[in-house]
């Protein structure tokens, strides 16, 4: 349908819009070579040694050796720091959604001047700095006895991310026609179901969205995860973070390695995911 | 998203938390190669990477709270003591199969004794510890240098003053007087059991001074004719980190080349920038930098670059510290020479000069582990015994700080055997000045410095307002 | 088993009006409550109850972890005024924000439009773009050490082209440093921001181009005159997004890369909350830092919410 959408468009433009593509195109690729060449810098590190890195960045690798990827593994044992990693996000994110989306379904569509305040002081949430919040929370997740144990991220994460999800899906929500509930009441049903066989199907682009933008910040946290956490229970970042900045020994080809390894399943899930993101977003133009 | 869907996530989250905890419990730490921050942290580089280093043995039957109890080996009649050790030497750092090798030692011989330690960045080892202090979940013993924040630690009560067990556990006089004093607070009180030692030379190619026929520089004016000769048959002169914190000690170590270490402290811990040799040592740095000593765009060049730079053989010298001597690829070990920094005209010093101190690592006993010790005394004691120590010296070129360390010559890192013989004076670090409120910002001022343009003048102020902003 | 009486209003019962209405609203509330009480109870815990402490340890003289805290009142926060960095920290904080805002938004809207149209190859366009949001920071140091060093790929790429006289010590010199750090936000930011407006403009039913297409518009028109203004909303929370990115989390590149230098050229007020809480170990004061990004972050959020609906009305 969004196909026979695109076509038609494109039956109909004019010259001018033909300007607009080819403008389109070429900034497109110049801004995605100047993206894939970066990323190409680090992938062809990885099998050389510092001298080659520093003196022909962008040189193709003499020979394509596996030594760093398997010396970044022995050293920081990164598929276990992934593993660690992707437990922490997926239960982050789980924690997340169940307590974002009903806030923001109620802060979206019930009509209380309770609702101001409350997404106001989700807002404030925002304005954090991380830092600042280091130390009481150590000594909470220690008091609690859940220090070193990455269920203490999965607690403490959506803290930080409910701020955002809450926003945008709150955002997305206010977006869908009053006319959904009524129709709903009218038929007999409660907030939950409502909430549940409802607003969860349409917001599912609001809900992408939150997961993706929320991954990110989980994924790539630092901070927290090395207070919180010892050498058994590293996190993704901090074994790449031992990896590298040894301002008396760098050595970039491990870091690469490093880093690639630990960028892999991301990409995966992105790549794999690409088609149901976005027909989660197209289902989500589709009106009821 | 159905319920089906959601319901499966939960349940593999479940399951993975339980697999997790378990594998979390049996993991045995994996020690890694930790980087390091300025200051003076040195760490020998990754040589040829060991054989995985010999890791403790799983876990134990008392874990931690958090994570399953595995209930292997029944408790026996003999309770098992953990001490926790945290460093920052990885296997990719020279001193981490010692490390290791001296754990596994050290455990054979004591069964009773289980050694469960912990690799961080080693930037990091100050926060996390103080953090863990705050909540009194810190390690039982801490290798980390005494530079920054740990120089707070005694007073503050993380760590323990070990006046006492030095001489208890029959060390006293075991290490050198260096070693001791450079742990030693104002007050008297030893901060940490000193351990790692290190010399900070400049690296001089002497196949590029027998190309362009010239001598290693003993004064700074024949320094700057060596550079200009360096420059024109195509050499870089003297290369340096400026922009980060390692080239800091460079610029350090050409000012106090004029001053006594006395003139040294009132400038480097006071902040008092009026001392006259200060000003000379200042102006003399500036004038070398104006006289071409220093490679082009010194100011831009971070450690990683200067090292490969220096190490592909076409620049005539460096500062490197202990930590580079395994870096150094063999073809050019014949041409390098150590030595000092040439002397400026009207220098309080005789010699060349360089840094070395003990600070750059310590055995720090917390509170927790003074609980433990039993379990410390036995610890230090093997680790202190002059052949564990041998193995830092031979296989990472440390700098021991004990009396008497049997080594064998033949094993020696070349560099390290030079660096025993050097015709050198040694400077007071600036470490032992530096205010822990200057030190981290002082490589701004010295990376400004490095750069062509700026006036002797204006370093001195920015020096000055450094100091007086972090009074 | 309660029916939301606040989307109709069911039956009356036997109460007055004024009663009913009352009664209404307590039940919305209730609910309201319910819904919004795990979220709340959570934030509270982990984020408003160390909040409180940022403001009463910005009240303290604290130098290190484990040293003790003194009470000195808002004596940190006088210390703005004599403190000679904060000017600079301000300066340098607004040039990252307008232009890692103003260089950042327009083009991934513009790219967003572009990649909703779906021409062929559009979604690879779109992987791409998204890359650089899935990099780690751990990544984005190594390359963009790799790009700025003085025999970097920039420089390189600039020696190949003949361009020699451009070359610089990109993060060595004052003049370019900052730009140097920008440039880096504005990289990632225009791919990431560019899928988050494309995934928004997807949701643009076609009705709305059909009847500007039949009037013969072009996309260009388009894309200003309809889809624009029909993303007001988003687009302010795309800019909050990115401000609160920017005044924080962009601190992160700057630790890693200049460390605030040379010079003073790349402090900024994230970093600078870094460094004197982490390096210069003066937390009480870093928390008065926090606290002043906090309240200009407040200032200027309320700001574009402001500026974005009424633009929208």
């Amino acid at each position: 349908m969004i196909n026979a959408w695109a076509a038609h468009v494109n039956q109909k433009m004019r010259n001018g819009s033909t300007f607009f593509v080819a403008g389109g195109y070429f900034f497109s690729i110049i801004y995605a070579l100047i993206i894939i060449i970066p990323l190409y810098f680090v992938v062809i590190s990885a099998f050389k040694n510092n001298a080659e890195i520093i003196r022909t960045p962008l040189s193709f690798p003499a020979s394509l050796d596996f030594k760093k990827f398997i010396q970044a593994q022995a050293n920081v044992n990164l598929l276990h720091a992934i593993m660690v990693s992707t437990f922490v996000t997926i239960g982050a994110e789980v924690v997340t959604l169940l307590l974002a989306f009903p806030a923001a379904y109620a802060v979206a569509r019930i009509h209380t001047r309770l609702a101001v305040v409350v997404e106001a002081l989700f807002a404030i949430g925002f304005l954090i700095p991380g830092l600042a919040i280091l130390m009481p929370i150590y000594l909470m997740t220690a008091k609690a006895g859940l220090l070193y144990h990455p269920i203490a991220l999965v607690i403490i994460y959506p803290a930080f991310n409910l701020p955002l999800s809450m926003i945008l899906l709150a955002g997305f929500m206010r977006r869908l026609p009053r006319e959904l509930e009524e129709s709903a009441v009218m038929d007999g049903a409660n907030v939950l179901q409502i909430i549940y066989y409802i607003f969860l199907p349409l917001s599912t682009p609001g809900i992408i969205t939150v997961l993706v933008l929320n991954f990110i910040n989980i994924w790539n946290e630092y901070l927290f995860a090395l207070i919180l956490m010892d050498s058994d229970n590293r996190t993704v970042q901090l074994a790449t973070a031992l990896l590298r900045a040894n301002q008396r020994s760098v050595d970039y080809g491990l870091i690469a390695a490093g880093v690639l390894m630990s960028m892999i399943p991301v990409f995966i899930v992105f790549i794999l995911f690409q088609e149901k993101i976005m027909n989660g977003m197209l289902a989500g133009a589709i009106k009821e | 998203m159905n319920k089906k869907s959601v319901f499966i996530v939960m349940a593999l989250l479940v399951i993975a938390s339980m697999v997790l905890s378990a594998c979390a419990g049996a993991q045995a730490t994996t020690p890694a190669p930790v980087p390091t921050q300025p200051p003076a942290q040195p760490t020998t580089p990754p040589t040829a990477v060991p054989a995985k280093p010999t890791t403790p043995p799983p876990a134990p039957p008392t874990t931690p709270p958090t994570k399953a109890p595995v209930p292997t080996q029944a408790p026996t009649a003999v309770e098992k003591t953990i001490l926790n050790i945290t460093h920052n030497w990885g296997p990719d750092d020279a001193k981490g199969a010692p490390l290791q090798s001296i754990f596994a030692d050290f455990m054979k011989a004591n069964p009773d004794i289980t050694i469960k330690d912990q690799v961080q960045v080693d930037a990091d080892i100050p926060l996390k510890v103080e953090t863990a202090s705050a909540a009194k979940q810190e390690p039982d013993l801490v290798f980390v240098q005494r530079v920054g924040s740990p120089l707070t630690w005694t007073d503050s009560g993380i760590a323990l003053p070990v006046n006492d067990l030095i001489k208890q556990w029959g060390l006293d006089g075991n290490f050198t007087d260096v070693a001791i004093e450079n742990f030693t607070q104002a007050d008297g009180k030893i901060q940490a059991f000193p351990l790692e030692g290190y010399t900070w030379p400049i690296w001089w190619n002497t196949k590029i001074l027998k190309a362009i026929g010239a001598e290693i520089p003993t004064t700074t004016d024949q320094l700057i004719e060596v550079a200009k000769k360096a420059r024109a048959a195509g050499y870089g002169p003297v290369i340096a980190s400026g922009a980060d914190g390692m080239g800091q000690y460079l610029f350090t170590l050409i000012v106090q080349s004029m001053m006594t270490d006395a003139e040294a402290a009132k400038a480097f811990r006071d902040g008092d920038w009026t001392v006259p040799s200060a000003i000379a040592g200042v102006e003399l740095f500036t004038k070398l930098r104006d006289a071409g000593v220093f490679v082009n765009g010194v100011q831009g060049i971070d450690f990683a670059a200067g090292n490969t730079k220096f190490f592909e053989g076409k620049t005539l010298a460096s500062h490197f510290g202990a930590w580079s001597f395994g870096d150094a690829p063999k073809e050019l070990l014949p041409d390098l020479q150590l030595g000092g920094f040439p002397l400026p005209a009207g220098s309080p010093h005789k010699l060349p000069v360089i840094y070395s101190a003990f600070t750059a690592k310590g055995i720090w006993l917390t509170p927790n582990g003074a609980t433990k010790q039993d379990a410390v005394k036995k610890f230090i004691q093997f680790i202190y015994k002059p052949e564990m120590i041998a193995r830092f010296v031979e296989q990472a070129g440390m700098t021991p700080p004990l009396k008497d360390v049997p080594t064998d010559p033949a094993k020696l890192n070349p560099l390290f055997a030079q660096s025993l013989k050097m015709d050198t004076e040694v400077a007071k670090t600036p470490d032992f000045f530096l205010p822990a409120k200057v030190q981290p910002n002082f490589a701004t001022v010295s990376q400004e410095a490095f750069t062509p343009g700026t006036t002797a003048k204006k370093i001195l102020a920015d020096l000055t307002a450094l100091y007086e902003a972090n009074k | 088993m309660a029916n939301i009486e606040s989307a109709i209003p069911a039956t009356r019962k036997n109460v007055s009006n004024v009663e009913y209405h009352r009664r209404v609203a307590r039940r919305r509330r209730v609910i309201f409550l319910l819904l919004v009480s795990p979220a709340l109870l959570w934030f509270l815990a982990f984020m408003l109850w160390p909040l409180l402490n940022m403001f009463i340890i910005s009240t303290k003289n604290w130098d290190g972890l484990a040293l003790p805290q003194k009470f000195i009142f808002l004596d940190n926060f006088i210390r703005f005024f004599k403190d000679a960095n904060i000017p600079v920290a301000l300066r340098n904080t607004g040039i990252h924000l307008v232009v890692g805002i103003l260089g950042v938004i327009p083009f991934a809207f513009m790219f967003g439009f572009f990649l909703s149209l779906r021409k062929p190859g559009y979604r690879i366009f779109r992987t791409i773009f998204f890359v650089p949001a899935m990099i780690s920071v751990a990544a984005m140091a190594m390359i963009f050490l790799g790009l700025y060093r003085p025999e970097g790929m920039l420089n390189s790429f600039l020696n190949t082209f003949g361009l020699s006289s451009l070359t610089r010590l990109w993060l060595a010199d004052q003049s370019t440093a900052l730009g140097a750090i920008i440039a880096i936000d504005i990289w990632s930011g225009i791919g990431f921001y560019s899928v988050l407006f494309f995934a928004a403009l997807t949701n643009i039913p076609e009705e709305l181009y059909e009847a500007a297409r039949l009037d013969g518009a072009e996309y260009w028109t388009l894309m200003w005159k309809i889809a624009f203004p029909l993303m007001l909303d988003f687009i302010g929370v795309v800019i909050i997004l990115q401000f609160l990115y920017i005044l924080s989390g962009a601190a992160q590149n700057v630790i890693l890369l200049t460390q605030g230098g040379p010079g003073k050229a790349t402090l900024t007020l994230g970093y600078y909350l870094y460094n004197q809480a982490f390096l210069t170990q003066r937390l009480g004061y870093s928390q008065a830092i926090a606290v002043l990004i906090f309240f200009v972050g407040i200032a200027v959020i309320l700001m574009i919410r402001r500026i974005s609906s009424r633009l929208s009305n």
